[in-house]
């Protein structure tokens, strides 16, 4: 039996759960003044199954998207219009670094990441994070570095030349 | 309309049956994703909550390998009492997993008695498998993760050896049976096991100490032939007088007949060392299948001196040695290469060549070398005399050679181009067929006569 029938089984059944798990983090989202709509959750559901079937990767549950609802109704550079493309794109990017670094490494320290490069670095920009933030979120991680660690460009060089 | 009613019924039993079938499927289809679910988080510590699909697929291959396992275990305990079978998915890979660890643990048994039963031979690929790589297996196998993998590097090679199986199991069926063979190898003296070693790699031109030899199967059939020869005591050396009485004794017999005197000669041999493991009685008259063809066909081919090792049978005698001229340096070399790049014409190439290189090694190397395209192998090979297309030879039909006489037929001509290693080869054998009858006899008599002696490894 191949592996996307094994899970196929348990999608069908959990997937309008799941729906209804992104729907109850209004709770917390209405404060921030988002609201997720039944339609938002199902694009958030697509989204997510054509990630993880592009990037070739198995997830258990919706804790990701989950997180990111919570982490990126705070950023100042997202608003009603923006919010939930922005979530997607995200999650893309999560998988993205998942598999250019191991599976090891723990959810928390990827999100913290491509928070924090969204925030300080990116001024908001996801493209601007597909690009040069995976790059340097990446540099990090291959260095040994902590992945949010945000190393200013013209230090960088400074530190090279003193070499 | 009775008829009609029961085959109604009979389709409402079969609907019935099949909707328990897929519930049942289904149920073991959830039952095995659960366990994968509980297995992922722990392969990542419950710190990420997705994997690669590859990751997780080898994760399900190790769960279906355990659960595998424990069915197996119940088709060979059919007979046995019944007892009480599990109902879920979990519990036959709870069940599984549990005859894994024990299966693990019998390897380990069966290898560490091995080990110190190990054969004082100077075999460099039975040393490593069983000092190195069977060692290495115990470490890293991962029964939880990776239950299917058999990642190891055993190189030494056995008679039996059903690579069908995988994990654990393929394992322990490797240690059980070079356990059998080893069995009979200590049957023998060392010291002439090794004597026959050295004239077995002689025989052959080769160091059968870095050779990947069985060594039951050479040990077993040179056993064979002493009985053949009809000595009081079996071993392995056999004198030319007693290859002349088995030729004699085998001489005119069908393959029903060679059969029953190879029966015979096994019985004789575990007579003699007393041998009274039946599995080892089981694993030679298993083995005598495969002698039985060989004997049989190098009968017909009137060759069976080449599966007998000859005590003091020189094999270069009366053969014409060459022996190979100084190789340029590397850059000497290089720069032949680049002149001969440089060339348009084929003619200047032969040019190069012919001035230049001085040693067979170089001229192979300057072949393999990407300078020659098509009909230009055949101007630089007809550059070569009678010898240095047989020494050629020599090299291109190493395989062919093993087997005894060697003939240039053209109805082997596919055969020869399979075995061929490289592109220049594959021209030589066109050339070859290309020339004259005569020629072709000249070089074939010589290559049948002249023993080259160069780095193997090189060529």
């Amino acid at each position: 039996m191949s592996l996307p029938a094994v899970f196929h089984s348990l999608d069908l059944i959990r997937t309008e759960n799941r729906i209804h798990e992104l729907l109850l983090c209004n709770e917390v989202l209405k404060k921030q003044g988002l609201v997720l709509s039944f339609s938002d959750a199902e694009e958030i559901m697509a989204v997510r199954g054509r990630v993880l079937k592009n990037q070739e990767r198995i997830e258990l549950d919706i804790n990701v998207s989950k997180t990111l609802l919570y982490q990126m109704a705070q950023s100042s550079y997202v608003n009603p219009e923006n919010y939930v493309a922005t979530v997607n794109d995200m999650y893309g990017i999560f998988h993205y670094i998942k598999n250019a670094t191991s599976d090891l490494v723990s959810d928390e320290e990827v999100i913290d990441a491509i928070v924090v490069y969204y925030n300080q670095v990116c001024g908001g920009s996801t493209e601007f994070l597909m690009g040069k933030g995976i790059e340097k979120i990446l540099a990090n991680y291959h260095q040994g570095r902590n992945m949010t660690d945000i190393i200013n460009e013209r230090e960088e060089i400074y530190w090279r030349l003193s070499e | 309309m009775a008829l009609k009613r029961v085959e109604g019924s009979r389709e409402d039993h079969n609907d019935e049956a099949s909707l328990v079938v897929q519930s049942e499927k289904d149920a073991f289809e959830i039952g095995v994703a659960s366990i994968l679910i509980r297995l992922i988080s722990r392969y990542t510590f419950g710190e990420s909550s997705s994997v690669k699909v590859e990751t997780a697929s080898n994760i399900l291959n190790s769960i279906y390998y355990a659960i595998d396992v424990y069915n197996a275990s119940l088709s060979k305990n059919v007979d046995c009492t019944v007892i009480e079978q599990p109902t879920t998915t979990d519990e036959m890979y709870k069940r599984g997993m549990e005859l894994i660890e024990a299966y693990v643990e019998e390897a380990r048994q069966l290898y560490t008695e091995i080990f110190r039963d190990k054969l004082n031979l100077p075999l460099e690929i039975y040393n490593e498998t069983l000092m190195d790589a069977l060692p290495a297996f115990f470490k890293t196998y991962d029964i939880t993760f990776a239950a299917n993998n058999t990642l190891t590097s055993m190189d030494y090679p056995l008679v039996f050896d059903d690579m069908s199986k995988e994990g654990i199991l393929y394992i322990k069926q490797w240690l059980a049976t070079l356990k059998i063979e080893t069995q009979f190898c200590k049957c023998l003296e060392m010291d002439s096991v090794i004597e026959f070693l050295e004239a077995y790699g002689h025989k052959y031109g080769f160091d059968y100490k870095n050779m990947p030899i069985n060594l039951f199967s050479v040990l077993f059939e040179q056993s064979i032939f002493s009985v053949f020869s009809g000595h009081n005591e079996v071993g392995l050396t056999i004198t030319t007088s007693d290859f002349n009485r088995i030729s004699f004794y085998v001489k005119g017999k069908n393959q029903q007949q060679i059969q029953n005197l190879i029966d015979l000669a096994v019985k004789q041999i575990i007579y003699k060392f007393g041998i009274i493991n039946s599995e080892l009685i089981e694993y030679m008259n298993r083995y005598k299948e495969l002698f039985l063809v060989r004997v049989v066909n190098s009968h017909s081919n009137d060759n069976l001196s080449q599966m007998v090792v000859i005590d003091g049978f020189d094999p270069y005698l009366n053969k014409i040695i060459y022996t190979d001229g100084v190789s340029m340096s590397d850059k000497q070399f290089r720069n032949v290469i680049n002149q001969v790049k440089a060339c348009d014409k084929v003619s200047d190439k032969t040019r190069i060549v012919s001035a230049c290189v001085h040693s067979l090694q170089d001229f192979i190397d300057l072949l393999g070398a990407g300078c020659f395209f098509d009909d230009e192998y055949i101007a630089v090979l007809g550059l070569l005399g009678d010898s240095e297309l047989a020494i050629l030879g020599e090299m291109v039909f190493q395989e062919e050679l093993r087997c005894g006489v060697f003939k240039l037929l053209p109805e082997r001509t596919s055969i020869f181009k399979q075995n061929a290693r490289a592109e220049w080869q594959l021209n030589y054998i066109d050339f070859i067929f290309d020339l004259d009858l005569n020629r072709r006899k000249i070089v074939e008599e010589l290559i049948n006569e002249i023993t080259v002696e160069v780095d193997a490894g090189k060529v």
